[in-house]
Formats: structure tokens, C-alpha cells, sequence
């Protein structure tokens, strides 16, 4: 079985080289083949993990080597797919959750002019994410990060003639970038400083005596600020919510279960480097739970139906950052893998709804779509109350064994400020729940629900969303935790905090005053949520532009670079290098029209020529003679 | 008494088998074509391309020579060097040949002297690599020479004859300074033998004054010969009016022989001079370079920007010369194998371009050339790229062997003018390709689309990407080559 893991990866890239060379000649057969091959890739991820299964539990790691990538003196990088509980996790959760969206980009995708292109990207997008969770080495892990910012940068902009789409794609391209390049740096330092770029040779806890822990510090920190773009972290959050100007199915895949959720594994995968640090892990467990809080509450302000979930993601991905922060990197993993599917769930419902109201995105044209669209009105409840924490969905174990952890680690404060993100995040998710399907209707257009193909999808994810908390019941003895803990090693909870059934209340309580919050003011009806943005729309405007960071970010940053780069553009290039290109090709030219004139095709002249070499020659010999 | 006069030295004929073949096969095709004057040109073509393959058998069974170092009383040297000299001169030929069988017959000016001609004019070319004797250097010069004189005015047109004339007078002028060289190398050193001077120069015995002068002067000769700076002036006059399959073979086949002959000279006879000459090459390639990429710019007839792109390939080979020992003569070889590719190549299209005679060598003919013949736009592309030296093509690692080589030996400046030459270089060639995909055709005549000559075009440019990209399959046989050996 092992010996075809590498079809996992292999099967998409067929899929990505076939769509984009023959997608317009298959028509339709391009999303169903892009999807087939899914499948099949799924399917093997489930024959890798059942022969992981049967390995004693400390002997799940296997190295499958492909061949040699580079070798360049001392510098040798191998083509090796590393198969171990935690990739084989990431490679199930894209492969799994990648397949039901694939089905469902059939049918959203479908009389797309460019749909075949379509499902060439997100079959590439496939290969290069596992790629990344496969790689043996660091190199090869970079290769699939760069990858899937690629194909993350098609997919934003695959609507190119949309301005917005177009220029989202460059943002989303350029911010990560941000993150990427630190991220390179810290890799050749990995190579400088530990000697190989291959997991098994530097990801092991005795490498601390290798370096002084500083060395490890910038390494994970250099690591960890790639992880901040690709996972859009606070300050590098901005380009997720306007990269829902992708396809819906894109944010799901991409934005939502797959590609931000990298850094959460590349932060685990080199775990070893965070805890050697120390204050990595700290910084993490900062990053994250800002984050949490942070995007909650820009969530609140958005009126944008996409826009609130993409908050909701980032918010999300800081929980996993703050669990990572507190070593509880199995509670992360687990709220990687629940989340991935509640959702892709609420973005598949999502682009559901757009598909039935013809695109529209705007809460404000919304309300009572229940009525028209009850199965997506069902399902994207399902995945509001998974996200909200509400018990037995899967959402409720994942945030909640988080929480646990916090209150257990001894930051107290950490824990109240999670838990208020917890409130709000069931706030949010019930503000976004009433306003788009109860209430008053403020469509514009009637509404239809979608053809199956679409919602059946939506099912498999919901029973995903629903049932995914028994992977891990407990955040010591369940099972993804037991699984993955020959990798990320066991929990060592901290004594004293509350009883576990205590934090349990607590943490439910708090969904459920958020939902109730919520529900008193977008869905009882006895509060005019309208009236009431009017009155504090200082406070929304705040909430609404992301408490004005992207503006900050534009006057700061990216204002001053555009006039720096006009001002090179055409004073510096222009004038000063394009002068002295054009300068020097005139000079040659006169000097060439001169030279050439010296040719005047009288053979006198040329012997004449000739005459003054000779002298020349022999005024050189009489000197050296002399 | 008389026994005495008739101990001679043994004579050897292997090492000249070459030329033997050669000048036996242009007699044969020479009296053929005489008494029989309907001969078909085909066979003709035929009977010279088997004298070449033969040529070129002997000459590869002269790579595994176990006896003398030299033959024929010290005349004829046995080295690889002069193996891998000739199978180059001999691939030359056989492509002029096959170029000018089309050509003429195309242009009606078919003549049968032509193969012998040529030949005649190769086994002067084959034979000045192996000459291990300044006479017999001058003499295969001259042998090469005339033959070359004749075949630049085979034409009846006017430049063509105007061309041959100024060859000739310049030609001579030249001859008479390299024969004016031995002499003084003889006056030096009391011998013309290479190996004789070199003993002499070494041991200190000749006169320095006289061996200065004679370097000088043999350097004259070579300078006329290889189109170095200034006694290049007949080269573009010369490319131009001489029929382009002449001119094809004429341009890559007198500077493969003439740079062998130079390195033979330079690294035996006067390799004990080498501090001597070496800022005197040093110039003339520093000068050379840059006058014939400069002045290239200027042109606007295909055949003379050529003529004045051969001149500064001119001056690469002679950089590679400072560099002294093997690491430099293996670089002039590839240089010169590349070389010899991308003319072939380029004169092959351009007389693919003319379709008929002469009358399309403007740069102008080239507007759009990419609409009327993807391949030969393509090609001419390739050979273009290659002699500014881009990548992946033998042109490119030419000059990379022969920069490191003159770096290795300290002329980095020389390096640099280079580099910089090249740059300027670059500009002409790739003008040629913009006007080929850029710019909308300006007449509407056709190109020459025979298919075999676009087969024989096809050979150097398959060459030039393959020594390009594997430039091992020959860098370890021109590496055993250059080592000569007297």
C-alpha cells in the first residue's frame, strides 16, 4: 500500500495536466474526471492509514524515497514522502474534504467559460498541499508551500475580468509572500546551522544540543512567520477576506479547510524547534489568541456573507495557533481537522445560497431564506452551531478540550480572553445564521435552492461537522489525539484549574449566550438591529474595515512603496538607466558609422591599413628588443 | 658512390594520407569533368563527398599514430592536434560542396572546377595543421590561397570578380610578409623546422632581435589569413562578393586552418618566446574584438555584417591564444568547432534566403522572414543565438571555455573587453531576429524551400544545440588533441 503513496499526490497532477491541456475538449468530463481522481486519491489515503493502523504505534513512520531531488556537493536533497499519523491526517483531510468540493464544483462551476481551467488549478492546488504535508524535507515542504500560494493566486483571481478578483489575487500573492520569504530565510538557516534539511535529521528533541537555543528561537520564529502569512495571522490577516472574491468553492477549499491551515502544521510538524525556543511558543500562543479575538470581532462588522466566514477562518486558525502555543498541538490538530469540515460546510452552504440568490453576497438583500432554501438553510445551521461549540457537534469538543488546556496551563487571563472569543464566535455565526435565513425577507430576486449536486456535498460535510467531535473525545485519550501522538507526543496537562465537567459548562454556556445574544438581536424581531448600526456606526465602521488595519497598511506601507516605485519608475528607470542604455547604444552607433567609413573598398586604403599595423606591430618589437 | 645518393630518408606517407586522398580525388573529378564534359554534377558531388569521408577515415585511423613524432625529414607532424583539425576542415568542405551544388545549380552558373577547387583548397587547409616546417606552412598557405582566389571570383558577377582581385593583391602583399617571416626565423635559428627553432630559441643560441621580427612577421601572415584587426580589411569586401557557398566555406575553413597553424606555431617553435608575443596577441584580440562587433552595428547587407562578425570571432579565438598550454588550445579548438558550426549554418540560410544568386543578402530581405519560413527563421535564429554566445548553444560554452581559460591565465581585462564585445555583439545579431518575427515582410519573394538543403542547414544547427548542451561528447576529445606534439 505504501508503495503507491505517491499516486496521492501523482493522481491530481495527471488530473491539473490533463484539465489544462484537453479541459475544453472534455466539456463537463473535466470537473467529473478532476473529481474521479479525488476520489481515487482519497480512497488510497484511506488504504495508507489502514496499513499505518496495523503498525505497532511507535513504528508509524515510513520514508518512501522517490529519488534524488537535488545533489549539489555537500547539498543533497531527496525527493522522500514522509508517511506518519500527522501526515497522514493533513493528507486525509485534503484529499477527503478536497473531493466533496470537487463534486460540488461541478455543479457551481458549471457554464463556466473556463471550467476545465477551473479544475486544472484545484487539482494542481490538491497536489502541491499534499506535497506539502508529504514532504519528507524542508525543501520539498517549500516547494508545495510556494505551490499552493500559486495556485491560490489562479483560483482568487480566477475571475480576472472582475477588477476586485484581479487585484485580491495580487494581494493575497503579495502579503503571504511577506510571510514566505522569512519562512526561505529560516529554512537555509535550518540547512546552515543543523546540517540537513530532512525532517528525521533535525526534527528530533536531541537536536537541542546541536546550536544554542537562540539559533532555535530565529529558526521557529523565521518558520513560524510563514505560517503567520499563509495562515493569515494577525498582521498578516489582510488578504484572506478579500480573497473571497475566489469562487465560493475555492474559499472553502483553500481558504477555509486546507492551504491556511498549513502553517497550523507546519508549526506542528517542527514542534521540536518551538519547544527547544521557548519564547517561539510564546509568541505562537500571543499571535493566536489576538488573532481569535481580533478577527471575532471584525466578524461582527461584516455585512459581506463570505466576508464574515473568512473572519470567522482567521479566527479560527488563532485558536489552532493558541493551542499550538500551549503545546496542546493534538487539540490543535483536531480543531484543523473539525473545522475543516464545519467549514467547508458553511462555505459550501454559502455558495449555495449565492448560487440561488444568482451571486448575491450582501446580508442586507437576504433574510428568510429558510423558507426557499431549507436543506441549505439545514446544513449551514448544522455548521453554525458546530462553530458556535454547541454540544455533541464536533465544534464544541475541539474549542472545548482548547479551553480546557488553557485554563489548565495557568494563564488565566488566556483562558477569559479565549473564552470571550468563544462568545463571540457564536455570536457572529448567529448574527450571520438570522440575518441571511429568518427574519424579514430583503431579497431582491426570488430564490431557488441548488440541484443535488451540489447538496449532497453538503450533507456528507454536515455529517462531518456533526459527528467529527468522536475522532476526539478527550483531549488526553481520544482517538486522533492517541494517534498523532507518536509525533507531537503526548499532553502534559498542567495540575490544578477546574474540573473538566465545570470548564464544560462554562464553555457551553458561553455558545449559548452567544447565540442568544445573537438571536435577541438579528432574530427575535424585538430589537431594530438596523436602527441600532445607525447609532453606533463609529464602533461598526470600526468593526466592518477590520478595526482599520488594511487602511493603516495602505497609507503606511503600500501608499509611500507606490509613489517610491512611480518615482523609480520614471525618474530613476526612465530617464537615468533607460538614458544611459539609450546613451551608450548611440555612442556605439556613431562609433560604428565611423569605424565603417575606414572601409572604402580601394585596396590601396586597405593595404595602407595593412602598413600601419605592420608598423605599429614592429614598434612594439623594438621596444621589447630595447 | 652512388648507393650514397640513393640513401634517402624513409618516407612515411600516412600522416599526409589526407591529403593524398584529397588532391587524388580532385584530380580524378578535375580530369572527369575534362574529358568527359557532360558529366552530371551529381556524380561529381559524389565522387568528392568519398574522397572527403576517405580523407577523413585516414585521418581518424592517425589518432592511435604510434610511430615518429614527425615525418617526412620533420615536415609533417603526427599529432592529434592535426587529427582533430582536419576531420573539422574535412566536415567544412563537405558541407561547402553540398551548399555550392545547390547554389549553382540554382543560379546557373554551375561549374565543374568548383569540387576540385575546393578540394584542392581543403587538402592546403588539412595539410597547413599537420605542417611541422614553416616552408611547408607558406606552402600549404598558398595551396589554400589560390584555390580559395579562384573560388571567390568563380562567379561571373562584378563584385564577385572585384572580391577575387583584392583576395589575390592583398593576399600576396600578406604571403610576401610571412615568407619574409621564415627567413627570418632561418636567419635566426638556422632552421625553418618548428622543432629546430624552438630547440634553438630555448637553448638561447639564435638571435633574439631576428626571432622577434620573425614572430612579428609569420603573426602578419596569420593576422591576413584569420581576419585579425588591421589586416582584416579585404574580409568584408571578400564575404560579400564571393558566392555564399564559397563564402560559407571560405569563412569557417581558412580560420580553422589558419588558427592551427597559428597555435602549432606559436605554442612550438616560439613557446620559448611566449612572454614576447603574448602582449602583442593580447592587442590584436583586444582590438579585434571590439573594432569587428563594433563596426558589425553598421551594417546593412547580411553577408558583410557576418564578414565583420567572423572578424570579432576572430579575436575570441586569439584571447583563448593568451592563454597558453592545453587549457587554451582545447578553448580555441571548441571555439573554433562552434565557430565553424554557426557560419556554416548562418551562410547556409542566408543562401536559402537569396533563393537565387545574390540578389537577397540586405537586412531588409529579412523583414518577417518568420511568415515565409518558420524553419528558416528558426534556424538562422539558433545560429544567431549561438554566435552571441547565448545558451543552450555551442557558442555559448565556446566563449565560456575560453574566457576561464584567459582568466585562469591572468588576462582578465582581456576577459572583460570581451564580455563587454560580446554585449555589443549581441545587439546585431538579435536586430537580425527582431526583423525576421517583428516586422511585416517588405516584398513578397520567396525563399529557396528544396528540402535537402534545408536538411544540410539542418545538420550544424542540430550540432550547435547538441555541443551546447552536451558539451562533454567533444570537450574530452578536443582535450586529448590539445596536446601537440613535436
Amino acid at each position: 500500500m505504501l508503495r503507491s503513496v505517491w499516486l496521492v499526490p501523482a493522481l491530481p497532477l495527471a488530473g491539473a495536466a490533463i484539465n489544462l491541456f484537453a479541459g475544453k475538449r472534455l466539456g463537463r468530463w473535466a470537473g467529473i474526471l478532476a473529481s474521479g481522481l479525488m476520489v481515487v486519491a482519497f480512497a488510497l489515503a484511506l488504504g495508507v492509514l489502514a496499513y499505518l493502523l496495523r503498525l505497532p504505534g511507535n513504528e508509524r513512520l515510513v520514508v518512501r524515497h522517490l529519488g534524488d531531488w537535488i545533489s549539489v556537493g555537500s547539498f543533497r536533497v531527496a525527493a522522500d514522502l514522509r508517511v506518519d499519523p500527522l501526515s497522514v491526517t493533513m493528507m486525509l483531510v485534503v484529499t477527503g474534504v478536497g473531493a466533496v468540493i470537487h463534486v460540488y464544483s461541478i455543479g457551481y462551476m458549471d457554464g463556466d467559460p473556463r471550467y476545465g481551467r477551473f479544475f486544472s488549478y484545484m487539482n494542481l492546488f490538491c497536489f502541491f498541499m499534499l506535497t506539502l504535508v508529504l514532504a519528507q524535507n524542508f525543501l520539498l515542504l517549500y516547494l508545495g508551500w510556494e505551490g499552493v500560494g500559486l495556485c491560490s493566486y489562479l483560483l482568487i483571481g480566477f475571475w480576472f475580468e472582475r477588477p476586485l478578483a484581479a487585484s485580491a489575487a495580487k494581494k493575497a500573492f503579495v502579503v503571504t509572500r511577506i510571510g514566505d520569504t522569512f519562512m526561505l530565510v529560516g529554512i537555509a538557516l535550518v540547512f546552515l546551522r543543523l546540517g540537513s534539511l530532512d525532517f528525521s535529521a533535525v526534527l528530533r528533541p536531541s537536536i537541542e544540543s546541536v546550536q544554542p537555543s537562540g539559533v532555535f528561537t530565529v529558526i521557529a520564529l523565521l518558520l513560524f512567520a510563514g505560517a503567520v502569512g499563509k495562515s493569515a495571522q494577525v498582521p498578516l490577516h489582510t488578504w484572506l477576506p478579500d480573497a473571497m472574491e475566489g469562487p465560493t468553492p475555492v474559499s472553502a477549499l483553500i481558504h477555509a479547510a486546507t492551504m491556511v491551515t498549513a502553517g497550523v502544521y507546519l508549526v506542528a510538524r517542527t514542534h521540536v524547534f518551538f519547544e527547544i525556543s521557548g519564547v517561539a511558543l510564546t509568541v505562537v500562543l500571543v499571535i493566536g489568541l489576538v488573532t481569535a479575538v481580533y478577527a471575532a470581532t471584525c466578524a461582527l462588522g461584516q455585512d459581506d456573507l463570505k466576508r464574515v466566514l473568512a473572519y470567522s477562518t482567521i479566527s479560527q486558525l488563532g485558536y489552532m495557533f493558541f493551542a499550538l502555543g500551549l503545546k496542546a498541538y493534538a487539540a490543535a490538530l483536531f480543531l484543523l481537522v473539525t473545522h475543516a469540515f464545519y467549514k467547508a460546510l458553511l462555505f459550501l452552504s454559502a455558495g449555495s445560497v449565492m448560487h440561488g440568490l444568482g451571486g448575491e453576497t450582501d446580508l442586507k438583500r437576504m433574510g428568510a431564506l429558510r423558507r426557499a432554501m431549507p436543506f441549505t438553510a439545514a446544513m449551514f445551521g448544522v455548521g453554525a452551531l458546530a462553530i458556535a461549540g454547541v454540544p455533541p457537534l464536533s465544534g464544541y469538543f475541539a474549542k472545548d478540550q482548547i479551553l480546557e488546556v488553557a485554563n489548565r496551563s495557568g494563564y488565566l487571563i488566556a483562558w477569559l480572553v479565549a473564552l470571550a472569543g468563544a462568545f463571540l464566535s457564536a455570536l457572529y455565526i448567529s448574527r450571520l445564521m438570522f440575518l441571511a435565513f429568518f427574519g424579514q425577507d430583503r431579497t431582491e430576486r426570488a430564490a431557488h435552492e441548488s440541484p443535488p449536486v451540489m447538496t449532497v456535498p453538503l450533507a456528507l460535510l454536515a455529517v462531518g461537522a456533526v459527528f467529527g467531535g468522536v475522532l476526539g473525545l478527550s483531549v488526553t485519550s481520544g482517538r486522533l489525539q492517541g494517534f498523532l501522538a507518536p509525533v507531537l507526543g503526548e499532553l502534559t496537562e498542567g495540575a490544578g484549574g477546574l474540573p473538566t465537567a465545570v470548564l464544560s459548562v462554562i464553555s457551553v454556556l458561553a455558545a449559548l449566550a452567544g447565540i442568544a445574544v445573537g438571536w435577541l438581536v438579528y432574530g427575535s424581531g424585538k430589537v431594530d438591529w438596523v436602527a441600532l448600526r445607525v447609532r453606533f456606526a463609529g464602533v461598526h465602521e470600526f468593526l466592518a474595515h477590520g478595526w482599520y488595519v488594511d487602511d493603516v497598511y495602505s497609507t503606511s506601507l503600500v501608499a509611500p512603496g507606490k509613489a517610491g516605485a512611480a518615482f523609480l519608475a520614471s525618474a530613476v528607470d526612465q530617464r537615468v538607466i533607460d538614458g544611459c542604455v539609450n546613451g551608450v547604444g548611440q555612442l556605439f552607433q556613431w562609433a560604428a558609422s565611423r569605424g565603417r567609413r575606414l572601409q572604402t573598398g580601394l585596396v590601396r586604403n586597405y593595404g595602407l591599413a595593412f602598413l600601419v599595423g605592420v608598423v605599429l606591430i614592429f614598434v612594439y618589437v623594438g621596444v621589447r628588443l630595447s | 658512390m652512388l648507393a650514397q645518393f640513393l640513401i634517402h630518408p624513409p618516407i612515411q606517407l600516412g600522416p599526409i594520407g589526407p591529403e593524398l586522398v584529397l588532391t587524388g580525388t580532385a584530380i580524378v573529378v578535375l580530369l572527369g569533368a575534362a574529358f568527359n564534359p557532360r558529366i552530371g554534377h551529381s556524380t561529381l558531388l559524389l565522387v568528392s563527398l568519398l574522397g572527403l569521408a576517405g580523407a577523413a577515415l585516414v585521418s581518424i585511423g592517425l589518432w592511435d599514430w604510434g610511430g615518429e613524432l614527425t615525418v617526412l625529414a620533420g615536415m609533417v607532424a603526427t599529432d592529434r592536434f592535426a587529427v582533430v583539425a582536419r576531420l573539422i576542415l574535412l566536415g567544412i568542405a563537405a558541407m561547402g560542396l553540398v551548399y555550392g551544388y545547390h547554389y549553382f545549380r540554382r543560379s546557373g552558373e554551375a561549374r565543374a572546377e568548383f569540387y576540385p577547387l575546393v578540394l584542392f583548397a581543403t587538402a592546403g587547409m588539412t595539410l597547413i595543421a599537420a605542417a611541422a616546417d614553416l616552408i611547408l606552412v607558406f606552402l600549404a598557405l598558398e595551396i589554400l590561397s589560390l584555390s580559395l582566389y579562384v573560388l571567390t571570383g568563380i562567379s561571373a558577377r562584378l563584385s564577385s570578380v572585384e572580391g577575387s582581385m583584392k583576395y589575390f593583391l592583398l593576399g600576396a602583399f600578406s604571403s610576401a610578409f610571412f615568407l619574409y617571416g621564415v627567413a627570418m626565423a632561418y636567419g635566426a635559428t638556422g632552421s625553418t623546422r618548428l622543432s629546430a627553432i624552438a630547440h634553438a630559441l630555448a637553448g638561447q643560441t639564435g638571435s633574439l632581435g631576428l626571432a622577434l621580427a620573425a614572430v612579428a612577421f609569420l603573426g602578419i601572415g596569420f593576422g591576413f589569413k584569420v581576419a585579425a584587426v588591421p589586416f582584416h580589411m579585404w574580409t568584408p569586401d571578400v564575404y560579400q562578393g564571393a558566392p555564399t557557398p564559397v563564402t560559407a566555406f571560405m569563412a569557417a575553413g581558412t580560420k580553422v586552418a589558419a588558427f592551427a597553424a597559428l597555435i602549432r606555431v606559436l605554442e612550438t617553435s616560439f613557446q620559448p618566446l611566449t612572454l614576447d608575443w603574448t602582449p602583442l596577441v593580447w592587442t590584436i584580440a583586444a582590438v579585434t574584438v571590439v573594432a569587428g562587433s563594433l563596426i558589425a552595428i553598421a551594417q546593412t547587407d547580411i553577408k558583410r555584417m557576418l564578414a565583420y562578425s567572423s572578424i570579432a570571432h576572430a579575436g575570441f579565438v586569439l584571447i583563448a591564444l593568451t592563454a597558453a598550454g592545453q587549457d587554451g588550445i582545447s578553448a580555441a579548438l571548441f571555439y573554433l568547432l562552434a565557430y565553424a558550426l554557426m557560419v556554416l549554418g548562418a551562410f547556409g540560410v542566408v543562401m536559402l534566403v537569396s533563393a537565387r544568386g545574390e540578389g537577397r543578402t540586405s537586412l531588409a530581405s529579412y523583414a518577417g522572414l518568420y511568415r515565409r519560413s518558420r524553419l528558416l527563421a528558426g534556424l538562422l535564429t539558433l545560429f544567431l543565438l549561438s554566435l552571441a554566445g547565448i545558451p543552450p548553444t555551442a557558442g555559448f560554452i565556446a566563449k565560456v571555455n575560453v574566457f576561464r581559460a584567459a582568466v585562469a591565465a591572468g588576462h582578465w581585462p582581456l576577459v572583460l573587453v570581451g564580455v563587454l564585445a560580446s554585449v555589443v555583439a549581441a545587439f546585431f545579431y538579435i536586430r537580425v531576429m527582431v526583423l525576421m518575427y517583428m516586422q511585416e515582410p517588405q516584398d513578397d519573394a520567396e525563399p529557396d524551400r528544396s528540402p535537402w538543403p534545408r536538411v544540410a542547414v539542418a545538420v550544424p544547427a542540430v550540432l550547435t544545440l547538441l555541443f551546447g548542451v552536451f558539451p562533454g561528447i567533444v570537450l574530452g576529445v578536443l582535450d586529448k588533441a590539445a596536446i601537440l606534439r613535436w
